[in-house]
């Protein structure tokens, strides 16, 4: 019994490790895209201002890429905070509730955030093939519409799988959590401004 | 179908369902089941309460706010205030809340300015006799100024969720927060008396005309910032990018307190913390559009309108809704959340827009401070480490002469609106 134990044990470690080696390339190529956007958008946001009074000539195109690069900045971040489960929410109830039932409330959290994120990136798709029949583009800096609009079904998709991933970490947990009472993950921490 | 579109999404959020997916599960069950609509119109409004440039203030004062905190710009302001009103009665209680308040006229987020103010005020508290009651409870309610005080956060959300002019929302924040200091700036004078605490040093000229020299670039940005908007130069969001470059110069360049490492890190949670937010943005724009589009917020003005209650006590009970929401819910939920509601159903007894906004967040910025779950007690006890009993006991004071200016606000509407005329 003792043998089966410290087998499945190990096993739960060793699933909780894979989940680290997938999610973390994840995590830092979000990291690096969200930093990245962000300088980006501050140097146009000021080049603009810049051109404007200095030059005499703003650039047309600011505004439109601008709003279009933070909303894919937002989806992207979305995935990240999904992995880190750190969107947020009253999470009152779980704090009277025993580590086990904790997991299994995140368990069903999880499955309702799958489903809706599966909803919306399933409408997205729909959008997404009409811009792409029609070859839309943005008014003034003449982007495609499907790359702009993709941002949607991209996020919402990603966020499903990264909600699929820590649906893994959490039943791996709640299995240690079974075998020795100890939780691997750190309790869902809500912060705000 | 009034039952899924106000009991799904409290259930969703009392089980602990995040924010924006309880709005958007709310939104797609009723369009399933209960409308005549294809599903893609979910993305269309997704899409379209995001495509707003005026959001993109929000990462930049966040970048900008974050930046000053981790460098040496708040302790430089702090410097200055000690300067100007340690010689006061109380004077490091005074230079709490007027420290809270410059920092908040710099970052545009509370947690922000609890953060930084409380980190430099802790010590000189204990030394100067502060009790575990009055310290922390001062520097947990002195920061939730920082929500009216422009740039605000808040005060962005309400804009983009109420259709409204982010510079006039700005311009009306500025006196009910100022309003807000002073009445704080008050109790905490009354209460230096009572409790005997000492002036910390004698007023200097000398040392005033050195410490202002010293911030006089953390003293600068917000009359750049405030002045470019007011003036014209440039709109909210260029004003928020501005802010951005302003603090990169001044901390990693000027001060070089802050490396580029730190920076890049500090970007990188600046867009992680808009993706929290802008998300429940753009659920709460779908969330709005299903009930608009059912009619929702006309039958709720209309049913007000039909039980013959007075504009006072109609603001008596948003108020008490407002504040009791503001305990439980983080800020920008709230706003999102409950400006489509509201906003049609006070607009419908007169109430302006702007000076609603006003209320909506002062509201929400005394439950930032009101236990048991307002956001600035919990970084206070992260910070300060009082008991919780202690810093739930000292705070209720606060609250009760907070409750006293939000009273003078809602009533005074001029308050609010006295210097909208004056924008250029």
């Amino acid at each position: 019994m003792g043998v089966t134990r410290d087998f499945t044990l190990k096993g739960v470690w060793f699933l909780n490790r894979v989940l680290d080696w997938v999610t973390w390339p994840i995590m830092q190529l979000c990291e690096l895209v969200l930093g990245s956007l962000l300088f980006a958008a501050v140097a146009i946001n000021v080049a603009n201002v810049v051109g404007r009074y200095v030059l005499g000539s703003s650039l047309g195109w600011a505004e439109e890429v601008l709003t279009y690069s933070m909303i894919w900045g937002v989806f992207i971040g979305g995935i990240l905070v999904t992995l880190k489960n750190d969107h947020l929410c009253v999470d009152l109830l779980a704090q009277y509730l025993p580590p086990l039932g904790r997991r299994l409330l995140d368990i069903l959290i999880l499955l309702g955030l799958i489903g809706c994120c599966v909803y919306v990136a399933r409408q997205s798709e729909q959008v997404l093939a009409l811009f792409s029949r029609t070859g839309q583009r943005s008014t003034v800096a003449g982007l495609p519409m499907v790359w702009i609009h993709g941002a949607i079904m991209v996020g919402f998709t990603m966020m499903a799988i990264a909600g699929g991933l820590r649906l893994l970490r959490v039943a791996v947990d709640s299995a240690n959590i079974a075998l020795c009472g100890q939780p691997l993950l750190r309790d869902h921490a809500q912060r705000g401004l | 179908m009034s039952w899924v579109l106000f009991g799904l999404p409290l259930l969703l959020l009392a089980l602990g369902f995040p924010v924006f997916i309880a709005l958007l599960a709310a939104a797609a069950v009723t369009l399933t089941f209960f409308m005549n609509v294809p599903g893609v119109a979910v993305h269309r409004a997704l899409f379209g309460s995001m495509d707003t440039y005026a959001l993109l203030a929000v990462p930049f004062y966040l970048f900008a706010g974050e930046l000053m905190a981790r460098g040496s710009m708040s302790r430089r302001l702090v410097d200055w205030a000690m300067s100007l009103m340690g010689g006061m009665r109380g004077g490091l209680g005074l230079v709490t809340l007027s420290g809270s308040t410059f920092f908040g006229a710099i970052s545009g987020s509370s947690v922000a300015t609890v953060a930084a103010i409380g980190r430099l005020v802790q010590a000189p508290l204990e030394a100067q006799g502060y009790d575990q009651r009055f310290g922390p409870a001062l520097v947990a309610a002195s920061a939730a100024v920082a929500l009216l005080i422009p740039p605000s956060i808040a005060l962005i959300l309400y804009g983009i969720a109420a259709q409204q002019s982010i510079t006039r929302l700005f311009a009306a924040g500025i006196l009910p927060g100022l309003l807000m200091s002073v009445v704080l700036g008050v109790y905490i004078y009354i209460m230096a008396r009572v409790k005997g605490l000492k002036a910390v040093r004698p007023f200097e000229g000398r040392a005033f005309v050195r410490a202002s020299g010293q911030s006089s670039l953390a003293l600068g940005m917000p009359i750049i910032i405030l002045g470019g908007i007011y003036f014209g130069v440039f709109s909210p969001t260029e004003a928020a990018g501005v802010a951005c470059v302003y603090a990169l110069v001044v901390s990693c360049g000027i001060y070089r307190d802050v490396s580029l490492r730190a920076a890049w890190d500090t970007a990188v949670q600046s867009m992680y913390l808009t993706s929290q937010i802008l998300i429940i943005v753009a659920a709460a724009g779908v969330f709005s559009w299903v009930m608009t589009t059912n009619g929702v917020p006309r039958m709720l003005a209309g049913g007000i309108a039909n039980l013959d209650i007075t504009t006072w006590q109609l603001l008596i009970v948003i108020n008490l809704l407002l504040l009791v929401v503001g305990c439980f819910i983080d800020t920008p939920s709230a706003i999102l959340l409950l400006t489509p509601l509201l906003l049609p159903i006070v607009q419908a007894v007169g109430v302006d827009p702007i000076h609603f906004g006003i209320i909506m967040t002062m509201n929400l910025s005394i439950g930032l401070f009101t236990p048991p779950f307002g956001l600035n007690l919990f970084v206070t006890q992260a910070l300060m480490r009082p008991r919780p009993s202690d810093l739930y006991l000292g705070v209720m004071p606060f609250v009760a002469v907070s409750v006293l200016a939000l009273l003078i606000v809602t009533f005074i509407p001029s308050i609010s609106l006295a210097l909208l005329p004056y924008l250029y």
